[in-house]
This record gives structure tokens, sequence and C-alpha cells, in this order.
């Protein structure tokens, strides 16, 4: 008994603290974090192996501490087969009273193992 | 550094959890009524309810599960998770099949367990050997069904087909032995010594081909899932799964225990040191599916790349 409490505890004690995530987005079009010249007119999600793009919502603010970002259409399908690569085309209204400098990327897919990911990207554009 | 962990996945770790007594419970439930019970209500009606109560965890943890995958992509609070566009988009993928395939076996199993009970309840005297096959084979059915979802989503989903075979046999291996625990505990209550001495020699002897059942697969899938057997010691995924081999040691520990000292003393000391043993067990087989969970719902195999 007293080696089974041994090899329990070690057991405990070997494991990590936290979990470690699931990989995920391994590059994008605009940066996070980049900072542009002019409202891109596509965004671009690669992504470290085939994945299923569930969700992509793109939030355009006046500044960074706009409570309020309003949402611009993407024209977002989801993809039929997994991929790892995805090219999202933008329709930024202008229209809309102060011109946006801030935008926020949120996306969620689906990995090839039924895992589910997220993440945010975000981006600014100087023109005034 | 580990990255901490979400609401969203604390909660699909609970409910992963959940989803294992789906498929334990009525198989291991099943083969004892078959094969190691006395056919007394006393064992049977107990077994029966075990049955049914690891359906409805099962089929609850699978709904909370879809549901917390839904929510999760829709990030907006506890409404997010009932968001019907996003559901039904979840549903046209292999998580949504796996999903479907967990609910419906469970819903069996729930089904045949009310069933049996019900069957127990009215018959004037117990039942046969017959109907308790009858009912093993229907839970197998059913619990393979909730297996199925494994091999649609899970780290062996990207794999081949034999790894996918493989992770079934493992999983269906495991229900066969971890699964018997509590019924073997009730029959220590319910059965007389000399009967009792029968079912649990019984049952050791069947053990090492259930384990054999069990570690030829794992060890194959330990082969595709790691790069190598450095990983267990410096990847947070191989420290969890040697923290899991450590515990599996451990289980195998109590089951030689049992088998070899306490079952051969079993009729001049009684049951009390066996139902000792068996909760210890128990308990033990509880802490290694919570790591089982961890590693299939929060942390990716080295050889992964794009969990």
């Amino acid at each position: 008994m007293r080696i089974l409490s041994l090899l329990l505890l070690f057991s405990l004690a070997l494991l990590p603290a936290p979990a470690a995530a699931h990989t995920g987005l391994k590059a994008s079009t605009p940066a996070d974090g980049a900072v542009l010249a002019a409202h891109p007119d596509s965004l671009q999600l690669v992504f470290n192996g085939p994945v299923r793009l569930l969700k992509v919502e793109l939030l355009a603010a006046a500044s960074a501490v706009d409570r309020a970002p309003r949402p611009q259409d993407t024209g977002f399908k989801q993809n039929p087969e997994p991929t790892a690569e995805f090219t999202i085309s933008t329709a930024i209204d202008a229209d809309i009273g102060e011109q946006p400098k801030d935008f926020i990327l949120n996306w969620a897919a689906m990995g090839a193992d039924g895992h589910i990911i997220t993440g945010t990207v975000r981006f600014s554009c100087t023109h005034q | 550094m580990y990255p901490p962990i979400s609401g969203w996945e604390l909660a699909s770790l609970i409910a992963k959890l959940l989803i294992y007594p789906g498929f334990l419970f009525p198989l291991g439930g099943g083969l004892c009524l078959w094969l190691y019970g006395d056919g007394s209500r006393r064992f049977a009606v107990p077994v029966l309810w075990y049955c049914a109560i690891g359906a409805l965890l099962g089929f609850n943890g699978s709904l909370l599960f879809l549901l917390l995958q839904v929510g999760t992509v829709n990030d907006q609070g506890l409404p997010g998770m009932l968001d019907w566009p996003m559901l039904s988009l979840m549903l046209d993928t292999p998580a949504g099949d796996a999903a479907l395939l967990r609910l419906s076996g469970t819903l069996a199993t729930f089904l045949i367990a009310a069933a049996g009970l019900a069957r127990i309840n009215a018959a004037t005297s117990p039942p046969g050997g017959g109907f308790y096959r009858r009912l093993f084979l229907l839970n197998c059915i059913a619990a393979l069904l909730v297996i199925g979802g494994f091999r649609l989503s899970g780290h062996a989903a990207p794999l081949p087909a034999l790894s996918q075979f493989a992770i079934v046999l493992h999983v269906a291996a495991v229900a066969a032995w971890l699964g018997c625990f509590v019924p073997l505990y009730i029959l220590c209550r319910s059965a007389p010594p000399p009967l009792l001495h029968e079912c649990l020699r019984a049952f050791g002897d069947h053990a090492r081909y259930t384990l054999l059942l069990l570690i030829a697969p794992g060890i194959y899938l330990l082969t595709r899932l790691l790069t190598s057997p450095a990983d267990l010691l410096t990847t947070p995924y191989g420290n969890t799964l040697l923290s899991k081999l450590l515990l599996v040691a451990a289980l195998l520990f109590i089951a030689a225990h049992n088998r070899y000292r306490l079952v051969p003393r079993l009729l001049k000391s009684g049951p009390t040191p066996l139902r000792r043993a068996i909760t210890l067990e128990t308990l033990t087989a509880l802490l290694l599916l919570t790591i089982t969970a961890l590693l299939a719902t929060l942390i990716t195999p080295p050889t992964a790349t794009a969990f």
C-alpha cells in the first residue's frame, strides 16, 4: 500500500498545472498589432493544419477605447472541407460618421480532431 | 509557460468527464450481470440502475459538451450556447456527428436499462442467463455508438483507420474493466462468500484478456501520438500521459493484489477487505478518467499539427 500511495502521489506531481492550449493560428494578414495606411480589402488567416472556420467577426472602432465597435460585413461562409488558409473579403462601411481606425477580428475554428480554437487579431489604420 | 484554462475549457472538461459513464457503466454493468452476477434481483436491480444512471450522465454530458462547443465559438455567455444557427452549423461537422452518436447511444442504453428493470420487477422468478446475455449484447451495441464518437472527434480522429480502430478497442476494453468495479462492489454486498469467490476468480481470469485488449492498442496509440519516448518527460501532453500510465500501474497493482491475495482469502476473512480494495480501485479509476478527460479535451499531442 505504501508503494501504491507513492505511485499515486508521483503520478499527480507529474501533472502540468494548467493545460497547454491547442495550436491554432500560424499567421494572419494583417498581422496582429499591424498599423496600415488604408483599410484592407481582404483578410487572410493561415492555420498550422486544416481547420473548419466557424466564425469570422470583424468589428470597427473609432478608437481603441470605443466601447461600441461596429460589425463589418465580411461575406464569410463556412468551408465544407477543412483547409489551412482562408481569405476573407471585407466591405468596410465608409459611411459611418467617424472613420474607423481600430479593427478587431474575432475568429473561431474547429481543428481536425473536433477541438474548438478561438482567437482575435487587432490592427489599425492611420488614415484620417 | 502554459496559458490558463478558460471557463469554457473547464466546463468542457467536466462535460467530457460526464460522457464517460455513458459507456463505462452499461458495458461494465452488462458484463457483470451476464458473467459475474448471481442473477438475483438484489444484484440485478442496483446494477441496472447503475447502467441507467450512466446513460443519463452520458446523455447530459454529450449534450452539454456540444452546447459548450457552440458557446465557445459564440463567446457570448450562456445564451450563446443556445444559438440555433451555430448549433446547426456544428451538427454538420464530425464533432456534431460524434455528439449525435453519443446521444443516441446513451438514450438507447437508458431504454435498455429501463426495459430490463421493468422485466425483472414484473417477473415472479429471476430471469435466466439468456436474458442477461441479450441485455449485455444490446448494451454493447449502445455503448459502441457512444465509443464510436471518439473515432470521429478526438486526438485519434485525424489519424489513419488503424489508429481509429485502436482507440475503439482501447476504450471498449477500458469500459469492460473499469465499468465492472461498482457492480463487483455491489456483488460483495449481495452475494454469499462462496459465490463471490467464484465470480471474482472468473473476473480476475477474464481481466487478463481485457487488459491485453486495453494495453496493446494503448501502446500503439502512444507511438502514433508521441514523436519519441522523450516526449513523456519534455512535453505537457507527455507529462500528463505519464501520470495516466502511473495510475494505470497503480490500478494493475491493486487488481493483482485482489486477485492473488484477497480473493483466495475471501472465504476465511470475508468480503470487507475486498470491498475496501474495490473502493480504492474505483477512486483511482475516477482520477484516471479525470486525467484522460484532461488529455482528450485540453492538451495537444506532440504529433498534432492543428488540434
